[in-house]
């Protein structure tokens, strides 16, 4: 089997080979590359999200749902409200920040973004779907234009419903 | 001059190679040591924690991975630190011990949440063999109000059921959390896996542990388990005892409360809570307690005729063949990849 890494290599090979080329025989166009770069500017960034771990009804005294919210649109840091507080002062003093729960906030607001940017591509371009969920998951994340990524799952279910639970503990310890 | 030109068009065609062929190589050689690293947590946009590249394909995880050998003081050491940390996890809910349940949890410590120690584990393992063997006699004791084949399928089900270590890079949420959930492995097969801070349930409320543990590997026989497969909807009596008809929610998209009433009903047999679950305490509890102590199977094809004694002699041997054989089979480490195309938990 081809590890990742061997076929990056080989990748580089080609690059070289044809970079190589290009610049013999004068083909070169540099204003493709400021053309890629101009598209994957122009979707707009993910400022807002909310991701659920949905828990049964009450009456079943099941697992309770675990919500988290993330605002990255202005300021320094990205602001994350866990629903319930699941990080205690023995988390901060785990992560070494020692801080209390309300203030687990300390992830930058471009870092956070393009977290959940990934996510939110992630999301649109998965296209699995489910049926008869036990533990459902819930991800909406909101871009600065006010387009909405939207999309409901199931625990079990790989791709886009790990890279949420991923998220959600990657913001849960700030 | 002219050779000047020369020169520097040749740096151009053979800069370019140098470059790539170096960097080819590079990463050639680096993939020779065997890891696959494609984001690494620390770089820019990656989240605390972040170890996305690093997630590994089920295939290569699926064997029970030998804990690291450790000196004697290092492993005391370790338990130290981990009983000092779970004495300080936040507990959430009211586990209503002697009165009606409730959401309970002891929330894990996060992503740097310490790997049980081996004498808690291998209790915890113990105990998930009981329940196992528990469930299959519960299936042996309802053999005949089952269909043969949805038996069969459940019975196999339960076989496949495994229970993994919590794990901070596959559904890495429950490092924050207290509960056992069932998902599934890369082939499709059952498995629970734990959230960090249910050791210390176990621990702490070791029939509430015993419980949920129990509710969720009941959940591989959910109705929407067994419609997914096209077993025979055997709960079906249940459901209409429990007033709950239609909340199968085996659909498209749908959320399934069945699923949790069945997979209560089914634990509350195998390792009863020692509280009332809230359903229960309800005006109609009595109705619905009923329904759920005298299980009412939807009568077998054979019209609910008990089946012919070679078929019991014949299935009663397929049950006794494993006797569960779970001893060394079905409990993995932590790092097993979760998939699934099935049906959903």
């Amino acid at each position: 089997m081809i590890s990742w890494k061997s076929r990056q290599g080989a990748s580089f090979l080609l690059l070289a080979l044809s970079g190589a080329f290009s610049a013999c025989s004068g083909l070169q166009n540099p204003s493709s590359l400021d053309m890629f770069g101009a598209a994957a500017k122009s979707v707009s960034p993910v400022v807002e999200a909310y991701f659920e771990f949905g828990g049964p009804e009450a009456r079943w005294a099941g697992p309770t749902s675990w919500s988290i919210r993330v605002e990255a649109r202005d300021g320094e840091f990205a602001k994350v409200v866990s629903q319930p507080a699941v990080r205690g002062k023995v988390s901060g003093e785990l992560h070494g920040t020692g801080r209390a729960p309300a203030e687990a906030n300390g992830i930058p607001l471009e870092t956070a973004r393009e977290a959940l940017g990934d996510l939110a591509t992630q999301i649109q371009t998965d296209a699995q779907t489910f049926a008869g969920c036990l533990s459902p998951v819930r991800a909406r994340l909101i871009r600065q234009d006010g387009t909405v990524v939207e999309k409901y799952g199931c625990r079990s279910h790989t791709g886009w419903p790990q890279a949420v639970s991923k998220v959600m503990a990657d913001f849960a310890s700030g | 001059m002219r050779m000047m030109r020369g020169k520097a068009s040749a740096l151009i065609f053979v800069f370019p190679l140098v470059v790539g062929a170096s960097v080819g190589v590079f990463y050639w050689m680096d993939s020779k040591k065997g890891s696959i690293a494609v984001g690494k947590a620390g770089a820019k946009g990656a989240l605390p924690g972040a170890k996305d590249g690093e997630r590994t394909p089920a295939s290569t995880h699926d064997e029970e991975a030998a804990d690291p050998v450790v000196t004697a003081e290092a492993k005391k050491q370790a338990e130290v630190r981990l009983k000092a940390i779970e004495k300080n996890l936040v507990a959430f809910g009211q586990d209503g011990h002697g009165k009606t349940c409730g959401s309970f949890e002891y929330f894990g410590a996060g992503l740097n949440h310490p790997a049980p120690t081996s004498a808690d584990w291998d209790a915890l393992k113990k105990t998930y063999w009981g329940i196992k063997a528990d469930l299959e006699k519960f299936l042996v004791k309802h053999q005949l109000e089952i269909p043969q084949e949805t038996w069969k399928h459940m019975r196999s089900s339960l076989k496949d059921l495994t229970i993994h270590k919590p794990s901070s890079e596959l559904e890495a949420d429950l490092a924050w959390r207290g509960i056992p959930v069932l998902t599934r492995d890369g082939e499709g097969k059952p498995m629970v896996r734990l959230g960090s801070g249910f050791l210390k349930l176990f621990r702490e409320k070791p029939q509430r542990a015993k419980f949920e543990l129990a509710r969720v590997m009941a959940q591989v026989w959910s109705p929407c388990e067994l419609s997914s497969h096209h077993a025979d909807p055997v709960w079906t009596g249940l459901m209409k005892c429990m007033k709950l008809e239609g909340a199968e929610g085996c659909g498209q998209g749908q959320y399934s409360e069945a699923g949790w009433a069945v997979s209560t009903v089914v634990a509350q047999q195998v390792a009863a809570p020692g509280c009332t679950i809230p359903a229960f305490a309800e005006a109609s509890g009595k109705e619905l307690k009923a329904c759920a102590e005298e299980i009412p199977f939807v009568p077998a094809n054979n019209g609910g005729q008990r089946q012919p004694a070679s078929d019991q002699n014949d299935d009663t041997d397929r049950a006794d063949e494993h006797k569960f054989d779970v001893k060394n089979h079905d409990v993995k480490n932590h790092g097993s990849a979760s998939h699934s195309q099935g049906g959903g938990h």
